[in-house]
C-alpha cells in the first residue's frame, strides 16, 4: 500500500524519492476523490463519504456532546469537504489533516452560534458527573477508576463556559493532545497566540473548577 | 486534592480514555441528503442576498453624490481659503 513516488527533478540525472502522506492513503480513496472531482458522480461520492465517515464522525463525537446534532454536523462537514475537494486536489495537502481541520472548524462555527455560555453550579451537575469530579480529585484513585463517560460529559460542560476559539484550543490541546504548532495550523493563527489563549482559557477552567470545589464542600 | 491544575489534567486524561461511540457506517440517509444538497448547489445566505440587492442602490447613491457634490459646484469656504493662504505663505526665507 505504501509506495514511493518518483519525482524527476529539473536537474538532469537528479532523482529523489519521497514518501508522501498522500501515498499512504488507500489507493481507492485517492482514486475516488480524483474521479469525483472530474466526473461528480454520486456513486463515487458515496464511496468517498463511506471512507471518510469514521474520521469525521470520530471528531464530531469527541467534541460535540449533543447526540441529536451529530448527523447534522456530519452533513455540514461533508458538504464543506465536497465543496473544497477540487482545491484539496490542487493543494495536495494531507487529506486526513485537511478533513480534520474542516470538521473542527464546523464545530467551532457551532460553538460560536451558541448564544449563552452557562456557568455550571455544583447542583447543575448530574450525580455521575459529581462522582467523576470527586474521583478525579482523589490522588489515590487510578484514572481507570473514574467513570470516563461522566468525565467526558463534565469536561464538555466545563468547555461550554469558554468562547468558541478558547474551547477549540483547549479541546485540541487536552482531548486530542495536539501540539501548539498543530493547533496553530488548524486554526490559522500563530503559535504564540495559541499559547497565550490556551493559558488564559486554562485559567478560566481552573477558576470554574475551584468554584465547583467550593460549592461541593459547602453542599449538604 | 486542592490543586485545580492536577484535577483538570486528571479529568482530561479520563476523558481521553473514553472510547468514541462507534461510527463505522454512514447513518441512513446521510449520503442521500448530502448528495441532494450538492445537486441543488449552495443557497445564498441572507447576508449575501441582502448585499447583492443593496449593490445597485449603493452604486446609484455614489453616482448621485459625485454629481451633486462636485468641487466646482461648491464655492470655497473660509477654511479652504485660510488653508490655501497658509500653504502659499513662505514661513522661513533662506538668505
Amino acid at each position: 500500500m505504501i509506495s514511493l513516488i518518483h519525482i524527476n527533478a529539473t536537474i538532469p540525472d537528479f532523482r529523489c524519492y519521497v514518501l508522501t502522506y498522500e501515498s499512504m492513503m488507500p489507493p481507492t480513496l485517492r482514486d475516488d476523490i480524483y474521479a469525483w472531482v472530474e466526473r461528480r458522480d454520486e456513486a463515487t461520492a458515496r464511496r468517498v463519504m463511506e471512507e471518510l465517515h469514521p474520521r469525521v464522525a470520530g471528531i464530531i463525537r469527541r467534541h460535540w456532546a449533543r447526540v441529536e446534532e451529530w448527523e447534522d454536523l456530519e452533513q455540514e462537514v461533508f458538504m464543506r469537504v465536497f465543496e473544497a475537494l477540487p482545491r484539496w486536489k490542487a493543494e495536495g495537502a494531507p487529506l486526513e489533516h485537511w478533513v480534520s481541520r474542516i470538521a473542527m472548524n464546523v464545530c467551532r462555527k457551532r460553538w460560536r452560534a451558541m448564544s449563552r455560555r452557562p456557568e455550571w453550579r455544583w447542583s447543575d451537575l448530574s450525580e455521575g458527573e459529581q462522582q467523576a469530579f470527586l474521583d478525579a480529585q482523589r490522588d489515590d484513585e487510578p484514572l481507570a477508576g473514574i467513570e470516563t463517560r461522566e468525565a467526558r460529559s463534565l469536561m464538555h460542560k466545563l468547555l461550554d463556559t469558554l468562547s468558541a476559539d478558547d474551547r477549540m484550543i483547549l479541546s485540541l490541546l487536552h482531548l486530542e493532545e495536539k501540539s501548539l504548532e498543530e493547533i496553530a495550523q488548524v486554526m490559522g493563527i500563530s503559535r504564540m497566540v495559541v499559547k497565550v489563549r490556551a493559558f488564559r482559557a486554562r485559567k478560566k477552567l481552573l477558576a470554574a473548577l475551584q468554584r465547583l470545589e467550593g460549592e461541593e464542600k459547602s453542599s449538604p | 486534592m486542592n490543586d485545580p491544575e492536577k484535577l483538570l489534567n486528571r479529568l482530561a486524561a479520563a476523558t481521553r480514555l473514553e472510547d468514541d461511540p462507534p461510527a463505522d457506517e454512514l447513518p441512513l440517509g446521510l449520503a442521500t441528503r448530502v448528495l441532494a444538497k450538492l445537486r441543488e448547489g449552495r443557497a445564498p445566505t441572507l447576508w449575501e442576498t441582502f448585499a447583492l440587492g443593496a449593490l445597485p442602490v449603493a452604486a446609484l447613491v455614489t453616482i448621485a453624490c459625485f454629481i451633486l457634490i462636485s468641487p466646482e459646484a461648491q464655492p470655497p469656504d473660509d477654511a479652504d481659503v485660510i488653508a490655501h493662504v497658509m500653504l502659499e505663505t513662505q514661513l522661513i526665507t533662506s538668505r
